[in-house]
């Protein structure tokens, strides 16, 4: 009897231990911590002292972070040119994670795409950017685990049968420009944006993904490569060579997606970077010869006369269609910022609350904004 | 985003293949068999200065170099005809080492065009500067001659493309990609890049950002006490052969920047022999051109730069050292991130930004007392202390003041450090941020004569400021 209430007694020392461990470790509370590391850590004498970083450090990598027996692989999600990324699972929360994983073997070392991504990532934590849970790094590779999203923004337009529901394409548009105003904000160029690399959850939140392309901006004096941006969705003056952008290159990029979302089809798509200007006029216009006065155009186009959105968007108000042409300015100083957009009347609906939101809090959080699901299994999980 | 790992992936260098090939078909004296580094003596070729040939006879005498004597001399002949510079023509035997580095020079023609503009070797510098300062023989420090090529090899190899080479059609053999992959980058006019910043709404908050992040991370200012092998001038040598090794590969100057800052990091963190100090600064370097330039030099670049002192592979291993040690947090600003913050909102003269730029490059040689400082401190000490030295009449503009977010007084302890390492910048033995900085293309601000300075004058003349602002209230 007495040994049972010992035991009973130590289970609810260990519990406020776990919660404690947790606190001063800054841990999700939903950890579980090894039988190993709680039995040390109740023997060691010195853990009720102040944590110095090399003792956090020590503890992280005690309790599993940092390390490969962590994650169990489920299966391959995707190949890339330098890494593969799994669906995986954390042997720590039982969440499900995605594991990129890149091969450091050959001969130049780490990528500079991973080594910009993850020290980059390392300084963004925000509800619409993926979170960048752990990194386990040995010589031969160095693996990112990310928070797991189901799909993509291009597999969920495409499972939708072309066209979004307008209501959608609001809430994923604004938190497409909260996660880039928040990156922008933070010298942070995303470079490569594309329905492919915003990620999608269940409820409809939207996360901006692979940062293997961003790069941190400096002022003035800095020329960057034009080679950036899949074609489609890359801005008429970066087409042109300019190598001299900032963060207006990443806003042309959200005008193409929004009217992808409208349409179901790409606004622009492009087979070569003539092509690519070829239809951008088509549309828009072909600009007069000085607008661009420090890029040569190497090609001749047609002169194009300039069409209204509007007949190219029926399904968009007026209002709709204005913040459209923002975006799909061709002066890249009078392209309407993140920030700006977000201020944008088109939003006006969602309320004033989802522009003083917090960094990690999601627009869900507020019961004013609310995603329309479509598919019966998403109904089913709401009943 | 293929463009950006191409480069690294798919890359074998032609001169990597050309070396294999070489030492697999020399009859191969040396048993190592490796190529030295090359253009090392392409200075010497021009200005056979007489200190030079001091320690060229010096190094002679470490041996090992008997072996290729008679080879030097054979081919003595033909690189004269093909330089055409004016070189010794008999030397005394213990000349043998600068010959044969003549010899191998002429092969940097073959293998790397740009060495023609080299003045010295900064490897061969960087283990001078440091054998000087540890008083022991070089050999000790450099193990280059052992590994010198059998020069007949790298003789033939040289002939095959010697003509292209020399006739400026040497573009094949560079491992390097920077000069050559990327297409001409036109500089867009000075008011443009202000009007493309004048429309940047987040230029406020990125500063306030970047103040707040520049907090994270930073070395221990006292951490040389704790390396029980390295100190502060093996540092500041080190930190003068990355500024040489910056402009010879034409990498941003924030590369540079970051670089120290990682290396600081590191020697933070961890303890390193003194012969391992090249390898964390050439691995540092590394990493930082693949956080930063557009186009990284390949790995083969930075083994060729240390004279092949480190392999490949231990390049290679020390980048995952540092990012594991520094776990991935490489993005933080440096002085040079401020300067650039700070220039186009503040308007700052051209001349002023340069002399800016060249004192901050002084700072990075001394640890001692720079560590201790902000890089926004340093950045806006530098500004004002360039605005004094070049006469301007308000060294401190109200602007400058609001920008930065510091006032004189937050700067002088700063300013007055700042002041002295501009004054003692022409007596250093290290002396190449000073040459590039005596270059047209800076204004040749090294030459900017430095000037006494009272600090307490400035803080005079702020309180005469705040007196004028009070009385104008008043009126």
């Amino acid at each position: 009897m007495s040994d049972e209430n010992e035991s009973i007694a130590s289970n609810k020392s260990v519990d406020t231990f776990v919660k404690d461990i947790n606190k001063r470790l800054s841990l999700p509370t939903d950890l579980h911590l090894p039988e190993s590391f709680i039995s040390k850590q109740l023997e060691s004498p010195e853990f009720m002292g102040p944590l110095s970083r090399a003792s956090r450090r020590q503890s992280l990598s005690e309790i599993g972070f940092g390390r490969t027996e962590t994650y169990i692989k489920l299966y391959v999600l995707g190949q890339g040119t330098y890494a593969t990324v799994f669906k995986g699972k954390s042997r720590l929360t039982d969440n499900l994670v995605a594991l990129k994983e890149i091969r450091l073997e050959h001969e130049e070392g780490a990528p500079c795409t991973a080594i910009r991504e993850v020290s980059l990532l390392k300084e963004l934590r925000h509800a619409n950017i993926v979170t960048l849970h752990d990194i386990i790094h040995t010589e031969k590779s160095l693996t990112l685990v990310f928070e797991y999203l189901d799909k993509d923004l291009k597999q969920f337009m495409d499972e939708s049968g072309g066209s979004l529901h307008l209501n959608n394409v609001k809430l994923f548009l604004f938190q497409l420009l909260r996660g880039l105003a928040y990156c922008h904000r933070r010298r942070i160029l995303h470079r490569d944006l594309k329905p492919q690399n915003l990620l999608i959850n269940e409820k409809g939140e939207l996360k901006l993904g692979d940062f293997g392309l961003a790069r941190a901006k400096s002022v003035p004096t800095r020329t960057y490569s034009n080679e950036v941006v899949t074609l489609w969705y890359r801005p008429p003056d970066v087409l042109l060579g300019s190598t001299q952008y900032s963060t207006q290159i990443d806003m042309w990029s959200v005008g193409c997606i929004f009217y992808e979302m409208v349409n179901g089809r790409p606004l622009f798509p492009g087979s070569s970077v003539e092509d690519q200007l070829k239809l951008i006029f088509s549309v828009l216009g072909t600009p007069a010869r000085d607008c661009w006065p420090h890029l040569e155009i190497p090609y001749s186009f047609p002169k194009y006369v300039r069409e209204s959105l509007s007949s190219k968007v029926p399904r968009l108000d007026r209002t709709a269609v204005d913040l459209l042409e923002r975006f799909l300015c061709y002066d890249a100083r009078k392209r309407i910022s993140a920030v700006d957009a977000m201020h944008h009347p088109y939003f006006e609906d969602l309320g004033p609350e989802v522009l003083t939101l917090s960094d990690d809090e999601s627009i869900f959080s507020l019961p004013s904004v609310q995603f329309f699901h479509f598919y019966p299994k998403y109904n089913m999980s709401k009943h | 985003m293929a463009f950006v790992y191409k480069d690294q992936e798919n890359h074998v260098s032609n001169v990597r293949k050309l070396r294999s090939g070489a030492v697999i078909n020399s009859k191969i004296e040396n048993p190592v068999g490796k190529r030295a580094v090359l253009g090392v003596l392409n200075a010497d070729n021009c200005k056979a200065g007489a200190s030079k040939i001091k320690r060229d006879a010096l190094r002679s005498t470490n041996g090992n170099v008997q072996t290729y004597n008679g080879n030097v001399q054979t081919h003595n002949g033909n690189v004269q005809t093909h330089n055409g510079n004016v070189q010794p023509q008999k030397l005394p035997n213990t000349f043998a080492v600068y010959e044969d580095h003549e010899d191998e020079s002429n092969k940097t023609y073959e293998t790397r065009s740009r060495s023609k503009t080299r003045k010295e070797s900064p490897t061969k510098k960087f283990k001078d500067n440091l054998s000087s300062i540890l008083d022991l023989p070089s050999k000790l420090i450099s193990n280059e001659l052992q590994h010198r090529p059998p020069l007949k090899d790298v003789f033939n190899a040289s002939v095959s493309s010697e003509e292209d080479a020399l006739s400026g059609k040497s573009y094949v053999e560079s491992p390097m990609s920077i000069d050559k992959t990327i297409s001409p980058i036109q500089r867009p006019s000075k008011s443009l890049l202000k009007k493309l910043y004048d429309c940047d709404i987040y230029s406020e908050e990125i500063l306030n950002y970047l103040k707040t992040i520049e907090k994270l991370h930073r070395p221990k200012p006292n951490y040389m006490r704790r390396q029980p092998d390295v100190t502060y001038s093996m540092r500041t040598i080190l930190v003068d052969w990355l500024v040489e090794v910056a402009e010879e590969y034409k990498l941003q100057p924030q590369t540079l920047f970051l670089a120290v800052s990682f290396i600081d990091r590191f020697l933070s963190l961890m303890s390193v022999v003194r012969s391992k100090l090249q390898l964390l600064g050439t691995a540092a370097m590394f990493v930082a051109s693949k956080y930063e330039e557009i186009i990284p030099p390949d790995v083969s670049e930075f083994v060729f730069i240390t004279d092949e002192t480190y392999t490949q592979k231990q390049v290679l291993r020390m980048e995952y050292l540092i990012l594991k040690v520094l776990a991935f947090d490489i993005s933080g600003p440096t002085v040079i991130t401020f300067l650039h913050h700070f220039s186009v909102p503040c308007d700052v003269p051209e001349k002023v930004l340069f002399l800016a730029m060249y004192l901050s490059e002084l700072v990075l040689l001394e640890g001692d007392p720079y560590l201790a400082y902000h890089e926004s401190v340093i950045a806006s000490a530098t500004l004002l202390l360039s605005r004094y030295c070049l006469d301007h009449v308000d060294v401190w503009p109200e602007s400058y003041a609001k920008v930065t977010g510091y006032q004189i007084k937050d700067l002088a302890e700063c300013i007055n450090d700042l002041n002295k390492t501009h004054a003692n910048a022409r007596n250093l033995q290290q002396q190449a941020v000073y040459t590039k900085f005596s270059a047209n293309k800076y204004q040749n601000v090294a030459a900017v004569t430095p000037k006494p300075l009272n600090v307490t004058e400035f803080e005079k003349q702020l309180h005469m400021e705040e007196l004028k602002a009070f009385s104008n209230d008043f009126s």
